[in-house]
């Protein structure tokens, strides 16, 4: 297929690819690569040391087993929330695409409300309402983050319903459907896949912040969470540096991974050479 | 808070409806579609009305007298004449009573808004210029060991998340080399000139947070709009004029890209008035960040729903700035 | 005396990632002053490449080889400061494009001025009444009265102006520059039928006065502004002559094929006259068309045909001509 052919020539993506893949498979096998279990208690305040690596918390729990553990709430929480704003995007902008007239308007009406309204905000004051719980944030970010991805789909299936040679099909009685699966989908799925994995990225972040303001699950301690603990539980303030700098630079690694893929998908090509040619 | 803006930024004002009486219309629209959902979240949620409402201080404070409170806040009057209720008291200013700072939630906010802005107003700026200098340099060199250099150090920076990057930054310069202050906005006790060296003093590092983490999105805006540009024919007309490299880039490239910036400058500010937030909870810093932070902690809702409200409003006004702005500088769209 | 502008042997290549490109493949002309001469050819065929390897400005192509003459002094390995100093004093280029080449950000007046202080060498600042005539009397070299306008254009942006508008102010901003040689690109193509007159009409008006390199596809166009054509096929001239000559009794049998494609097709984009587009990345060896050429003979395929001059002061790259040729 044309889209891994694109991946698979750019060794940036794939970069990006790999080590995200990484993050993914430490999390899938965290009960076997953590040390200890994240919730036993031992002693609080621990410096780091050959069995605890990354020393123990404000209440004796093992950072290290805790970091890996977390890897499983941030990514779900982020792959999860990526998957519903993407999908539901799909939906608007398919719809708005075809159907286009009023309900296009009031799609993108809403679309660009969405779009206006500070998500962390938002987010913040919904959260704090409905209390914590993974699912309450996979589903309030998934609300948050599906226009950019209905606005792109949308785009696309005007393209390519403008385009003269899907107009002659359409004269000579080609409906929708066929016109979604022949030109649509393949045309778009790069761009949702694109779109996917951005929003994963900010999906992750915008849990992280969550989670730091102390609106995070304690029962799913994310990345974000530890970052909290660390912070409200006198971890900076006492230059316990091992607490609170891996979660970041875990999620920021993340994030690099996700940006890295979404560059490779996305299509370049150097205008000036493509013009110097086409004469 | 990461905005999923791709790295190509979206294009406003290519909606054909795109008229001021259209758009004037989207932002009342936002505008009433946010205040409605602050008047129907507490009503809605979980938990009792009253108690989100009032907060969870208030609540407790209130005591035996929760019906007199609840009739007094009209809660068991219908929707719609509660939404009066609402509507008058947001406009006369009365939005309600915080009990985590004791005094009226309006003062609280007015008191943290200016701190925030202090911080962001010339962060904002700042990325700006940074992003259009070091973003175009890039893009100008499209491809070369200083293109390559610039964005994956953008990106690092990118990816970090910015109130981690702000712990780092804290942890490096004030815990462990002592050059900055531990947090809050000032040490206290001066006035006037030495005030506001001392504000400056504590500033920075929070500021460079901030510019670091808005430099980073304006850099691929302007790297990519460059880029765009560079392929354009009254570039490769400029420099068939025999215009050097400078006039080249300042009078026409990245003239051309100012629109788009500005225009990414506005819609983002949301999303770096967000991530303001933090990074004002890491430094102590005395803005609408640890309002917010203490508020959550307290379960100060009627503190939530106010910074929830003024952020949106604040965000709105920029959009509706770069609404006017960009037709003045870009002539096409007159 | 020495012709303004002579090309001999230029190779121009592009790195592509299918492989090397060679645009441009060995090409030779000369210019004389006050002359027009015409680069006639189809797209792809490396005209562009060609004026813009004047200019310095191929990039991301690079010279291989061959040498630019600009009245007598060596511009092809000029570096790039003195290369500035080159471009529009020196060398003007009209664009192709009138929608896109003029910057949509600045008025008419500060385009113009910029063009102007490039004359100037930096002083003047093009806002002076003395400028205003200045402007109007190069659109009156066009055959175009602008005084009755001036105000309104000068302070118009260029989308509010027609192409044919566009184009005269493109065809004036090079003419501020009081080029040496002025570079026409398809000065035809991008407007409409009707304006197509009023831009050959002011090519003409310029012929004579001006040393031009006109790059077109349009016969029309070479004819009305071009005293000698040279037609140009896979990066190389394959015959050149004055216009007369070469279009109404074309000698190589490319030249012949595209007169009489664009005969039928007046006015039209030309579609590609070859039956497969030619691959400028592998060459077929010996005459670049041989592969298309209806009278091809064995040694086309194996040896690069050679300059024969025939008379009337046309030159031909083509085996057929090598007896013929003194």
């Amino acid at each position: 297929m044309q889209l891994t052919e694109h991946v698979r020539h750019n060794h940036v993506a794939l970069a990006g690819a790999v080590l995200f893949a990484a993050f993914v498979l430490a999390a899938a096998l965290a009960p076997l690569l953590a040390p200890h279990d994240p919730w036993a208690h031992f002693k609080p305040f621990l410096l780091p040391s050959t069995m605890h690596l990354l020393g123990t918390d404000d209440v004796g729990r093992d950072i290290l087993s805790e970091l890996v553990t977390g890897a499983r709430v941030s990514l779900s929480v982020g792959l999860f929330s990526g998957a519903l704003a993407v999908s539901f995007g799909v939906l608007v902008g398919l719809l708005a695409g075809f159907r286009r007239g009023r309900l296009d308007e009031l799609l993108m009406g809403l679309t660009d409300v969405v779009l206006v309204i500070p998500a962390l905000p938002l987010v913040i004051l919904v959260s704090v309402y409905l209390g914590p719980g993974l699912w309450h944030t996979v589903l309030i970010l998934g609300l948050v983050f599906w226009p950019s991805t209905a606005r792109v789909v949308r785009s696309q299936v005007l393209s390519v319903r403008q385009s003269g040679y899907v107009e002659a099909a359409r004269a000579l009685g080609a409906g929708d459907g066929w016109l979604m699966r022949r030109h649509v989908l393949p045309n778009v799925l790069p761009l949702v896949l694109a779109k996917f994995v951005l929003t994963v990225a900010a999906a992750m972040l915008m849990e992280a912040s969550l989670s730091f303001l102390g609106l995070g699950d304690p029962l799913a301690k994310s990345w974000g969470m530890m970052l909290h603990y660390a912070f409200a539980r006198g971890g900076f303030i006492n230059e316990l540096w091992w607490w609170y700098l891996p979660p970041g630079l875990c999620i920021g690694l993340c994030i690099f991974a996700l940006t890295l893929v979404s560059f490779g998908i996305e299509e370049r090509s150097d205008p000036r050479l493509r013009r110097a040619l086409d004469r | 808070m990461a905005a999923e803006t791709s790295a190509v930024p979206a294009q406003r004002h290519e909606h054909p409806s795109a008229t001021l009486a259209s758009r004037a219309a989207r932002y009342l629209a936002a505008l009433f579609i946010i205040v409605s959902l602050n008047f129907l979240l507490p009503r809605l949620m979980p938990g009792d009305p009253l108690m989100n409402l009032v907060g969870e201080e208030g609540y407790y404070a209130a005591g035996g007298a929760l019906d007199e409170l609840r009739s007094e806040l009209g809660l068991d009057e219908p929707l719609p004449v509660q939404y009066g209720r609402y509507l008058r008291g947001l406009l006369s200013g009365d939005w309600g009573y915080s009990y985590l700072y004791l005094r009226p939630v309006r003062d609280a906010i007015a008191l943290h808004l200016r701190w925030t802005l202090a911080l962001v107003l010339p962060s904002i700026i700042i990325a700006a210029l940074l992003a259009a200098v070091l973003g175009g340099l890039a893009a100008w060199r499209r491809g070369s060991r200083t293109d390559i250099g610039l964005s994956a150090g953008n990106l690092l920076v990118y990816a970090m998340p910015h109130y981690w990057l702000a712990m780092l930054l804290l942890f490096v310069f004030s815990f462990r080399l002592g050059w900055f202050p531990l947090g809050r906005a000032t040490s206290g006790g001066a006035t006037d000139l030495p005030y506001l060296l001392d504000v400056g003093w504590h500033m920075l590092l929070p500021l460079v947070v901030i510019t670091a983490f808005k430099a980073t999105y304006d850099f691929l805006i302007v790297r990519n709009s460059v880029v765009s540009i560079l392929g354009e024919d009254y570039v490769l007309m400029a420099q068939a004029k025999g215009l050097s490299a400078a006039s080249v880039l300042f009078r026409h490239v990245l003239r051309n890209a100012l629109a788009p910036l500005v225009t990414v400058t506005a819609i983002q500010f949301g999303m770096v008035l967000s991530g303001a937030l933090l990074v004002e909870v890491v430094f102590s810093w005395p803005g609408m960040g640890t309002l917010i932070y203490d508020a959550i902690g307290a379960r100060d809702y009627p503190l939530l729903q106010a910074a929830f409200l003024i952020i949106a409003v604040c965000v709105l006004l920029a959009n509706f700035i770069a609404d006017v702005l960009y037709p003045l500088l870009d002539p096409r769209t007159r | 005396m020495t012709p303004l502008l002579t090309v001999s042997g230029l190779h121009v290549h592009f790195e592509t990632p299918a492989g090397t490109v060679r645009a441009n493949n060995g090409v030779s002309l000369e210019v004389s002053r006050g002359e027009s001469l015409g680069i006639m050819g189809e797209s792809g065929c490396g005209k562009t490449v060609l004026f813009l390897s004047l200019l310095h400005l191929q990039q991301p192509g690079r010279i291989v080889s061959g040498q630019v003459l600009l009245d007598g002094r060596d511009i092809t390995h000029l570096d790039e400061r003195d290369m500035q100093r080159i471009r529009g004093r020196q060398i003007a280029l009209v664009p192709q494009n009138q929608a896109t080449a003029l910057n949509p950000a600045y008025t008419v007046r500060q385009q113009l001025a910029e063009a102007l202080r490039v004359r100037c060498a930096g002083s003047g600042s093009g806002s002076g009444p003395q400028d205003e005539d200045e402007f109007a009397r190069v659109f009156g070299t066009l055959g175009f009265e602008a005084r009755p306008v001036l105000d309104r254009l000068l302070h118009s942006y260029p989308h509010q102006l027609s192409g044919g508008m566009r184009q005269r102010v493109l065809i004036a901003m090079a003419l501020l520059m009081q080029p040496r040689l002025l570079i026409a690109d398809e000065p035809t193509t991008a407007l409409d039928r009707a304006v197509r007159g009023q831009a050959l009409a002011a090519l003409q008006q310029l012929r004579g006065s001006l040393t031009m390199l006109v790059v077109s596809h349009d016969v029309d166009a070479i004819a009305a502004a071009c005293d000698r054509v040279a037609v140009m096929y896979g990066g190389r001239i394959v015959e050149t002559g004055p216009c007369a000559a070469v279009l109404n009794r074309p000698h190589h049998p490319y030249s012949r094929l595209l007169l009489a494609a664009q005969r039928r097709a007046r006015g039209e984009r030309l579609p590609a006259v070859s039956p497969e587009a030619l691959d400028l990345i592998s060459f077929p060896s010996g005459c670049p068309f041989h592969p298309a050429c209806s009278e091809a003979m064995t040694v086309c395929s194996v040896q690069a045909p050679p300059e024969c001059e025939l008379r009337g002061g046309v030159t031909v790259a083509c085996h057929l001509y090598r007896e013929t040729s003194r």
